[in-house]
């Protein structure tokens, strides 16, 4: 049995809401919908299993939000600083404006920017191919466990699908439990002779590496 | 520096590989953060009231300072007179900067020294992914001192030799002939 992973979805306009929450459902996720920065920074901090997402969409704009005591740039600060392993991802219809990137870098400097313009059909896109790109000989399925592709074998331990989606970046862990289940990761690619290694860079700092020559481009940046 | 409740995330503590950017509007932290591939570097978009704060979220300190404000902020003299950090000035440097800091009339002049930093290898040396330096071989070094002297090479840094001790041992200990040097005109400090 395995737990689907936990995608944080902050979003002030119902439907939009609903759209983001069908898509990510329908891929095998457990969604956790917002529509105030307050109840996501709660459920954040509440240790259970909003506490740790593997992902995070963000809208920038909650000026319809129906509790605005918080805003996007909180629960960003939060994410940044609590949940430093979760992707995360803010959208903006106001994505030319350097002074809303500047916030929004300010607030959270790993983000990744979508325009919101684009539409919600480029953003889940945008989403997939983040989840979808094969690292070495490895890929992730449903956002919930690896899969060895030669072997057809799967890790199941969400660390390791946090290190391959953030491929090549190093990840934060937070806690001792985390970081055992990323050595155990190392120890199943060396058994399964991966090019794929884990390497660690202390203070529960990991990354994923491949022995043979790295990407040259990331294949998470937006497309030209 | 706070929003009301919770700390701006370029204020938080951060032990990966950092630039922070001191900008009165932000934009040339945009223009940075833009153009730097994210995996190598975390940047740090502080206004100056917030640089010094934004320097001491480094862990241990940052790897490189860039910025365009007439005045050195408060609080950051000290930081680069103690550790190894680039420094990287768009328009005139204001008076504090340390010698070894670079003026550049030209964002895409000061966007490409950076990139050049990052990139750059030496004695089969190169900055590896996020934070450290990878030696020839492979092996990883999470040596910040190493770090700066690879990214400056040839170029080095106005500071104490003392300075660069953990490098020393680092590089004692590995098949790299390069050694932290001063230089006995310049009093600059490089690997030579």
């Amino acid at each position: 049995m395995r737990a689907n992973a936990e995608v944080l979805l902050l979003e002030d306009d119902a439907e939009q809401l609903d759209e983001l929450r069908l898509h990510f459902a329908s891929q095998g996720f457990h969604p956790l919908a917002f529509r105030s920065a307050s109840r996501a920074i709660a459920a954040l901090r509440s240790g259970g299993p909003a506490a740790q997402p593997l992902m995070a969409i963000v809208d920038w704009d909650l000026s319809m939000a129906p509790d605005r005591s918080s805003s996007s740039t909180d629960a960003l600060c939060v994410l940044a600083r609590d949940a430093s392993d979760c992707l995360v991802i803010v959208y903006t219809a106001n994505a030319d404006s350097f002074r809303v990137r500047s916030e929004i870098n300010r607030a959270h400097p790993r983000a990744w920017l979508h325009d919101k313009r684009e539409g919600d059909a480029s953003l889940m896109e945008r989403v997939d191919r983040m989840l979808d790109h094969p690292v070495a000989d490895l890929r992730v399925e449903d956002g919930s466990f690896v899969v060895h592709v030669p072997s057809q074998d799967q890790c199941h331990h969400r660390e390791a699908v946090r290190l391959v989606i953030r491929h090549p970046e190093i990840v934060t862990f937070h806690s001792d439990t985390a970081t055992r289940a990323v050595r155990r990761f190392g120890d199943w690619l060396a058994r399964h002779g991966s090019p794929a290694t884990v390497v660690s860079h202390g203070n529960r700092r990991y990354r994923l590496t491949v022995a043979s020559p790295e990407p040259a481009a990331d294949p998470a940046a937006p497309q030209p | 520096m706070e929003t009301g409740k919770v700390t701006l995330g370029a204020l938080s503590p951060e032990h990966d590989r950092t630039l922070v950017v001191v900008s009165r509007e932000g934009e040339l932290a945009v223009g940075l953060r833009e153009h730097l591939a994210r995996a190598r570097v975390v940047v740090k978009d502080a206004r100056p009231e917030e640089a010094r704060v934004a320097v001491g979220s480094c862990r241990p300190w940052p790897w490189m300072l860039a910025g365009d404000v007439a005045e050195l902020p408060d609080g950051l003299e000290t930081a680069l007179t103690r550790h190894p950090i680039l420094v990287l000035w768009l328009g005139a440097p204001p008076p504090g900067l340390p010698a070894h800091a670079r003026d550049l009339s030209r964002y895409s002049e000061l966007a490409a020294a950076a990139s050049r930093a990052l990139a750059a290898e030496v004695g089969g040396m190169r900055l590896a992914m996020g934070a450290g330096v990878e030696l020839p071989g492979g092996r990883l070094t999470r040596t910040p001192s190493l770090e700066a002297l690879v990214s400056a090479h040839p170029a080095g840094f106005n500071l104490p030799l003392v300075s660069f001790g953990s490098a020393a041992r680092v590089l004692s200990r590995s098949a790299v002939s390069l050694r932290p040097r001063r230089d006995p005109v310049t009093g600059w400090v490089s690997l030579r």
